[in-house]
């Protein structure tokens, strides 16, 4: 892979998620213009992040444990009578 | 970083205490999420978050209030949960890791492919999507999770994950590009590889 692609990729994501300063974005910008190899990582990155962003709400969710939330308040109550204890 | 709360007779203590307790139980619900995308088994997912409630709230005076929560609580999750696989380190595999980075970052095939998240989101069911996840390097499912579903900064993953912002960006590309791979047709040479590397602990941290 040349120095060029290189740069370019390992910028690829805050690219995408439009977190690099304008210069730098446009460089990117510039190289996968001129690019091919790089920008069909572009687009399978962005693909995959599309996929993701836009579907990952509809994946089924397992229901919490039956007694996990009582465990857990009673977590959270022993710790606030420890500090009640301690003042 | 480490600021206590005000103490006195007025009890600002046990208010500050009850408000911490009450927001940390709603986020009961994404924590198991990821202890279950972590451990993949019911049983460790709910020891792991009692053990991170456990934590939370006898270091609660560390956290500061008015930052992020949820991420401060998937912090200690992450940290738990990675204490626990080096506990255990015996049972993972040494994998080339090498393999899975240069499969990774593979750039695509000659055809060009126009749009192909328009062609992704209209033939990818729930079940592939499921499907693709999970055959993913752990490391890499984990940073685009939390980067794309629940939108956290890439310095929170960092310091979640235990490696720099670079690895992170690094791993949250590779495994979008992934994703991408095993969703376009095909289980592919480097999904192929991504499958059988699923139980790698450390890839590309440097």
């Amino acid at each position: 892979m040349k120095e060029k692609c290189r740069q370019a990729v390992s910028r690829l994501t805050p690219f995408l998620d439009e977190a690099l300063p304008a210069e730098e974005r446009a460089e990117v910008a510039r190289h996968l213009d001129a690019c091919p190899p790089c920008r069909q990582s572009a687009a399978k990155e962005e693909g995959g992040k599309t996929v993701l962003r836009e579907r990952a709400a509809h994946l089924p969710t397992e229901p919490l444990p039956p007694g996990l939330r009582t465990r857990c308040a009673a977590i959270a109550e022993r710790a606030r009578r420890r500090a009640l204890r301690s003042r | 970083m480490i600021r206590r709360l005000p103490r006195g007779p007025s009890g600002p203590v046990t208010t500050g205490a009850d408000a911490f307790a009450d927001e940390a139980l709603t986020l009961l619900e994404p924590l198991y999420a990821t202890a279950l995308r972590l451990t993949r088994h019911r049983a460790d997912a709910e020891d792991l978050v009692q053990d991170t409630y456990v934590k939370a709230f006898r270091f609660s005076e560390r956290f500061v209030p008015g930052t992020n929560l949820k991420a401060w609580l998937y912090t200690i999750l992450h940290n738990t949960w990675r204490n626990r696989r080096r506990d255990t380190a015996r049972d993972t595999v040494d994998v080339d890791s090498e393999v899975v980075e240069a499969a990774a970052s593979q750039p695509g095939g000659p055809e060009e492919l126009d749009t192909p998240e328009r062609i992704l989101l209209r033939e990818t069911l729930d079940a592939d999507l499921q499907a693709a996840l999970d055959a993913l390097p752990a490391a890499y499912r984990e940073a685009v999770w939390l980067r794309d579903v629940e939108e956290f900064a890439y310095a929170e993953i960092a310091e979640m994950l235990g490696v720099p912002m670079g690895t992170v960006m690094s791993r949250i590309s590779r495994g979008r590009r992934l994703l991408f791979d095993a969703l376009s047709g095909g289980m592919d040479s480097a999904t192929g590889v991504a499958h059988h590397a699923s139980r790698v602990s450390e890839v590309g941290s440097a």
